[in-house]
């Protein structure tokens, strides 16, 4: 049979039951061997012929990958295996923690659908590297870091900057993520998510915003973080430094919008224009902004 | 390439079948196993009608790796079937005309299932957000909530299945 998505390519699955032995598999077998985490986008990718591997790791099978845990003061760890439900039904637990980090609760209930969010995770939406991810917005401002570990070592690598491209990223290929730590919001902090998404689920433009003590110059915090806008997660640095200045935050906001408008390179796809993008990326930065500085969000 | 034998429960007997490494789940229920109340359409996880449970839980069976189901727990909408008698979600699909061609029914029947079992006291709008990966193009998915709410007052225990 031939229809275009019926067959995959030809590779060995291998499901190591232990973290050392998935390191082993990796470091043995180098560029050939492929992670697979839920599989949805390993399992699209290789369909599209867009992937190709010897070998398909499954690490579902590791147990110490699957965990979801908040440590006040520090934050919010989510093992890598661990689906986009289970953080969900966590969070729906945990109304204290779920305030924390609510752009993380709205991206992840809005992230594909509810049967698929049964086996996608968290890590592997941010590590597939599309640009609509729904995952890296929140990651981005709770300055998320992963851990990654080898047969050499382990290191915490940020969030910002991991994603290259699609499926690219800067871990090495003998490198496991074990899980990801969404840092303590700053005190006093509110945080929301808008997904902009015309046609399909894929957002157009996905924004993830923060906010503490915004009438108070000397402790005022705002991130602002994108994706489905443009190429990479993007984190509007600039614009969250001019709300250092001691002027009113509805000003602010106006300046930060424009900055961000001005500098950010935008996407140009079917889906949406550049000009379209752009002018979505003020509307519903402003709206998201104000509704968490006042409160309503 | 070689096959592997795997083994897993589809709904309730036990089957062993042999699979290639790289077969979808989607692939081997329908067309080795013969299951075909597993619709095979869109192939890329969108439209939801090869959607199954596996371990208690609705998967698309295109995005999982025939493989991966080793030793697991399938149900289909035939599974839901007891004794020749439709379950009450099914009779609910049926009193309310909740389908045309027939197609999508046994995904949308047994992700409801699920559903119901998890959240027996739904909103419409949250079945409605439920339902966002399951692709019906004949009903316009009115009769098919209806048939959801309606049939949520089983999983309350409010009303036996058998009249
Ligand atoms: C119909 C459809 C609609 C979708 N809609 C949305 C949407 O609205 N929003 C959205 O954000 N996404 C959407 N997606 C994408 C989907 O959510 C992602 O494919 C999924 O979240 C990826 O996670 P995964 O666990 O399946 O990763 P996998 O597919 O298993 O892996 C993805 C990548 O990450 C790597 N990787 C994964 N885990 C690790 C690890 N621990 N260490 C090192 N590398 C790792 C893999 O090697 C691979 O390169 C959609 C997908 C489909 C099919």
């Amino acid at each position: 049979m031939s229809a275009p998505y019926f067959t995959l390519p030809e590779f060995k699955y291998v499901k190591p039951g232990s973290l050392e032995e998935a390191l082993e598999i990796l470091d043995e077998h180098g560029e050939e061997a492929k992670i697979m985490n839920g599989g949805i986008g390993v399992v699209a990718f290789l369909k599209e012929r867009l992937m190709e591997a010897e070998y398909i790791v499954d690490i579902k099978g590791i147990p110490e990958l699957k965990k979801i845990e908040y440590i006040p003061g520090k934050g919010l760890y989510v093992g890598a295996t661990t689906t986009v439900n289970e953080l969900i039904e966590f969070l729906e637990k945990s109304p204290e923690v779920r305030e924390k980090y609510r752009a993380l609760y709205e991206a992840s209930t809005h992230l594909a659908d509810a049967i698929l969010r049964n086996r996608a995770t968290i890590v592997g939406d941010i590590l597939e590297g599309l640009p609509y991810m729904d995952a890296p917005g929140p990651a981005l401002i709770f300055e998320a870091e992963m851990h990654a570990v080898s047969k050499s070592g382990e290191r915490w690598v940020p969030v910002d900057g991991i994603v290259m491209g699609p499926m690219m990223t800067q871990l090495q290929p003998n490198e496991i993520v074990t899980e990801i730590i969404f840092k303590e919001p700053p005190e006093g902090a509110r945080s929301g998510y808008v997904k902009f998404a015309s046609r399909t689920e894929y957002g157009i433009v996905n924004v993830a915003a923060l906010v503490a003590h915004p009438n108070d110059p000397g402790k005022r915090v705002v991130k602002i973080a994108y994706t489905g806008a443009t190429a990479l997660p993007y984190r509007a640095r600039e614009a969250e430094e001019l709300f250092k200045k001691p002027e009113p935050f509805g000003k602010l906001v106006e300046e930060a919008v424009k900055v961000i408008q001005d500098n950010v390179e935008v996407l140009e796809d079917p889906y949406a224009s550049a000009d379209f993008r752009k002018y979505l990326m003020g509307i519903l930065t402003t709206q998201l902004l104000v509704k968490l500085a006042r409160g309503e969000w | 390439m070689a096959g592997r034998m795997i083994t897993l429960r589809l709904n309730g007997q036990e089957r062993r079948v042999e699979v290639e490494d790289n077969e979808t789940l989607l692939y081997v229920l329908r067309y080795k196993l013969k299951e075909m109340s597993v619709k095979s359409a869109c192939w890329k996880g969108e439209c939801g009608l090869c959607t199954v449970l596996m371990d208690g839980k609705p998967v698309k069976s295109c995005m999982v790796l025939a493989v991966e189901a080793d030793g697991s727990d399938i149900v289909t909408a035939t599974g839901l079937v007891k004794d020749g008698e439709l379950s009450p979600i099914q009779k609910a699909f049926v009193e309310h005309g909740a389908l045309q061609c027939g197609f999508c029914t046994p995904a949308f029947v047994v992700a409801a299932h699920h559903f119901l079992q998890k959240n027996p006291n739904p909103t419409r709008e949250q079945v409605k957000e439920f339902l966002s990966g399951l692709i019906c193009r004949c009903t316009g998915y009115a009769q098919i909530i209806d048939a959801i709410m309606d049939a949520a007052k089983y999983y309350r225990g409010e009303q036996k299945a058998s009249p």
